[in-house]
């Protein structure tokens, strides 16, 4: 029984110190970033979100700046459409050779490693002269569309079926079934995909270095370019700024999460 | 009731056909027709050599490093999820959500993280003074060893919440029927609970090797050319050789390199008898 609970205990403490290892980096670059001093210094000295803010005075980051945040929204919202479109195929189509062919095109992104995708893109945009920004907001929907599509599976999932089929007898319309019911039901997990989306689209900086010149980068794809050629601490503000954006769109994904849970009990 | 959705299915197949079997599609088409055999290469142009030398290198190094760092956040990445799928709602979705963020955060901010940790005379010098052996830092600096760590940083929350998912799914009474036949409990963690995680370990394993591959500039600025993998020599030939044949051809061979441990993984779960 002792030998148990020591098993136990010991179990939990190596998951948070594995817990704590994987923090580590964010912690540092989120530290480095809002450290007030200009040198590279961890522990940070004095933590002000000011320093973060410097990153907004200079033109090329501000721009790279509003270019992610503006692709992040146009591509995340792009995915959760097609997310709420095939997820609907699969749930309504009768045919199961459309819901099979729906459910691997979906999954399909995830498979194909982000590298291998970028020169499709690259090779796309010379054969069609498509501006590049479009491809690349295109580009960041495919890849946030596989989990995007299986987070509203899993409100999917969770809603009778019983309840749609009732709905559809008593108003004999697919569209007042999907938006009376469906829908609405989703709205939270719509809403925790569109964030992963954006989170996604927001630090994926692959794409970009490829479809993107550097006078008109987003943040990733900036600080990368700056890392090659010297430790600019602008670099750790952006780190910051982005990591900052994703926690609050962890935060509110956890709110969305919360309200799930308190509306299923 | 599906015919009233037959203009959605008609948009979104469109838009999946486009947006991704269209840029495949263009690769394939840009690679394959051009494609050579090693050998008529050789024979027309001796030069190329060491291109498909190069190649075949940072082939082979891609799966090495894939391989590896998939295989050693693997032990890690059990014994968290182990040890957090015990935890209650509310602090499992704190845990996830601790998780996620670095999930999400990846390539930038460890690069940047492990690039101060492991610059000298920065700002982790203070280490050198709690007793933290300078020579280890300096063992660590473009090492093989550092980027595999700093790779490993990225896969263990990704490959902890998949294993989450996996104990969250198996039935529990066949823990507590075996402990009740006296079954003790190293064996009962050893036959039921690992057991019946195996089809899992070796799809978990595949996904890490499929991260792995994304994770390409990871080794070029921590590592630095030592370490070269497969898509770091793509994205030299669209970005500074403005040749996007051979960047097809490499995407190409990235493809194969990708699909290995992934029918690997295949293969042991069907003989495991497991879906994964």
């Amino acid at each position: 029984m002792i030998m148990n609970k020591v098993a136990r205990l010991s179990l939990g403490v190596v998951s948070m110190l594995i817990v704590g290892f994987v923090m580590v980096p964010f912690a540092v670059v989120v530290g480095v970033g809002l450290d007030e001093s200009d040198g590279l210094v961890f522990p940070p000295r004095s933590l002000s979100i000011t320093s973060a803010l410097r990153v907004f005075e200079e033109q090329n980051w501000r721009d790279a700046i509003v270019l992610s945040v503006l692709v992040g929204l146009f591509s995340s919202l792009s995915a959760v459409t097609i997310a709420c479109l095939a997820m609907l195929e699969v749930r309504f189509a009768a045919n199961a050779i459309w819901r099979h062919l729906m459910r691997s095109l979906i999954i399909l992104p995830a498979f194909i490693p982000t590298i291998v995708y970028a020169v499709g893109l690259v090779i796309m945009k010379d054969h069609t002269g498509v501006p590049a920004v479009l491809v690349l907001t295109a580009g960041h929907a495919i890849l946030a569309v596989p989990i995007t599509y299986l987070m509203i599976r899993v409100g999917d999932a969770r809603l009778p079926q019983s309840m749609v089929e009732a709905a559809y007898l008593l108003t004999g319309s697919f569209r007042s079934v999907v938006t009376a019911i469906v829908l609405p039901r989703l709205l939270p997990f719509f809403g925790l995909g569109w964030l992963v989306a954006l989170a996604i689209s927001l630090t994926e900086p692959i794409l970009a270095i490829f479809l993107l010149s550097d006078g008109t980068a987003t943040a990733p794809q900036l600080a990368f370019s700056g890392l090659r050629f010297r430790f600019d601490p602008l670099i750790f503000s952006s780190g910051a700024v982005l990591s900052l954006l994703v926690v609050m769109s962890a935060v509110t994904g956890m709110f969305f999460w919360i309200r799930v849970s308190r509306h299923e009990a | 009731m599906a015919e009233e959705f037959r203009v959605g299915r008609i948009v979104t197949l469109a838009v999946l056909c486009i947006a991704v079997v269209g840029p495949i599609a263009l690769l394939v088409l840009h690679a394959l027709p051009r494609y050579p055999s090693p050998a008529s290469v050789l024979a027309t142009d001796p030069s190329r050599m060491s291109l498909l030398d190069l190649m075949l290198t940072a082939a082979l190094r891609t799966v090495g490093v894939s391989a590896m760092a998939s295989a050693i956040s693997l032990p890690s990445s059990l014994i968290a999820a182990f040890g957090l799928a015990r935890l209650g709602p509310v602090a499992l979705t704190v845990v996830v959500l601790v998780l996620a963020l670095p999930m999400f955060l990846n390539v930038l901010v460890v690069i940047l993280a492990w690039l101060v940790i492991l610059q000298p005379d920065g700002a982790f010098v203070w280490l050198t003074t709690v007793g933290f052996a300078q020579s280890l830092l300096d063992a660590l600096r473009h090492s093989t060893l550092a980027s595999v760590i700093a790779i490993v940083n990225v896969l263990i929350p990704v490959q902890t919440l998949l294993f989450i998912y996996s104990i969250k799914q198996r039935d529990d009474s066949l823990v507590d029927a075996s402990l009740l036949l006296g079954v003790s409990r190293a064996r009962t963690f050893w036959s039921i609970d690992l057991g019946l995680l195996a089809p899992s370990i070796a799809g978990v394993w595949a996904i890490g090797t499929l991260i792995t591959v994304n994770l390409y500039l990871i080794p070029e600025f921590i590592t630095g050319p030592k370490l070269t993998m497969l898509p770091f020599l793509i994205q030299q030939a669209v970005i500074q050789k403005f040749d996007l044949a051979q960047a097809a051809r490499l995407a190409m061979v990235t493809m194969v390199v990708t699909l290995v441990p992934i029918l690997l993984a295949r293969l042991v779960q069907l003989r495991l008898g497991g879906r994964g």
